[in-house]
């Protein structure tokens, strides 16, 4: 075996698989063995490098991308494309924001914070039941599914709510539980697909 | 989560492998803002083509080869617009940068090679794809992987290996 062959076997001879004698040339080679013991510290640099986290907004801005795309493909949302729920499924979260919203405005001061005014409109009203949560946020498409733009308040009774006004028109959100884990608006039986094969929350106001 | 298809949900693919893209677009690209552009390329392109993926094979190593062929324009493009000669892999052979670095980092190391050398060099012991697979990511004969590898070798033994010995 001369160097140049023995030199390409480095990497076989660091993975312990030697066919050719790599090792047998290293022992009468000081050149080679030189260059063998440089390459093991640099094989051991490369392989060790740790792998490089992503920032932790790439996630919600692939996602905000994707969803983009997705519009785009279907150009509208299809009331076609919600097989989960019947359309009167849709009547009947309408109701149930209006009933809620009546709700809010009807129950006078309490423990739960005033409702956000960020804008008018009709006012989306979300109200869950997770007293293990250390955290809930509303991501939508009327607030460009920013994870800390709005987030729900806890009452004593562990239940998160929140009440925000959003334009006028159909929308499609999610509810972010501790910053992790991404879960629909169980009190809204409207599922939309998100384009990624799985679904969002839909409303119309 | 898995659908119909056989294959998860498209959500559960992001959360899944946005780190994993990040960290090769980035030991390819070398910088944080590429990287991030590259991975969100990425993952649109895998969304739009995600139906025809093939359940029975390897879901990483297709985002793999999407994430290195998304890199690899990505270099093209700075190359083209810093006005030096074209990417390709014939054109790269024996290119080595010579900076004067003292302090050895993995991030020189990678820097310090062109092309397909880096790319070959990034998934071997980086990633830890085997030979056959960066063959089939980069579509070229096993063989030709091979020789990229022993020529990065080489030139990394050149300018590194008395710094690391």
């Amino acid at each position: 075996m001369n160097c140049r062959k023995a030199r390409a076997g480095f990497d076989g001879l660091l993975g312990g698989n030697d066919p050719h004698g790599v090792a047998d040339h290293i022992q009468g080679c000081a050149a080679c063995a030189e260059r063998f013991v440089q390459w093991k510290a640099l094989a051991q640099t490369l392989r060790s490098a740790p792998p490089v986290k992503a920032p932790p907004d790439l996630k919600v801005a692939i996602r905000r991308a994707v969803a983009e795309a997705s519009r785009q493909g279907r150009k509208a949302w299809s009331w076609s494309l919600v097989p989960p729920v019947p359309v009167w499924g849709f009547a009947m979260a309408a109701l149930v924001v209006m009933a809620a919203g009546g709700w809010w405005f009807m129950r006078g001061p309490a423990t739960v914070p005033a409702p956000v005014a960020t804008d008018s409109g009709p006012l989306l009203t979300i109200e869950v039941e997770l007293p293990q949560a250390s955290t809930v946020a509303v991501a939508g498409d009327f607030n460009g599914w920013n994870t800390s733009a709005h987030f729900l308040k806890r009452s004593e009774t562990g239940r998160w709510m929140l009440s925000l006004a959003v334009p006028r028109g159909v929308h499609e959100y999610l509810l972010l539980v501790d910053g992790t884990t991404w879960v629909l608006d169980p009190g809204n039986p409207v599922r939309v697909p998100d384009g990624f094969g799985g679904y969002n929350s839909g409303v119309e106001l | 989560m898995t659908g119909e298809d056989g294959l998860p949900v498209f959500s559960a693919v992001v959360d899944e492998y946005t780190d994993y893209v990040y960290s090769v677009t980035y030991r390819l690209l070398g910088n944080a803002q590429d990287a991030e552009d590259a991975t969100q390329e990425t993952f649109l392109k895998l969304y739009k083509t995600y139906e025809r993926v093939n359940p029975d094979k390897s879901l990483k190593n297709w985002i793999c080869t999407i994430a290195v062929n998304t890199a690899r324009d990505h270099l093209r493009s700075r190359r083209r617009e810093a006005g030096t000669v074209a990417f390709d892999e014939e054109l790269s052979h024996g290119a080595v940068r010579n900076p004067v670095e003292t302090v050895l980092t993995v991030e020189q190391m990678i820097e310090s090679l062109e092309g397909n050398y880096r790319i070959a060099v990034v998934l071997f012991y980086m990633e830890d794809k085997t030979v056959k697979e960066i063959a089939e990511m980069m579509q070229r004969p096993q063989v030709v992987v091979k020789v990229w590898l022993h020529r990065a070798r080489r030139m990394l033994l050149e300018k590194y290996g008395r710094a690391s010995s």
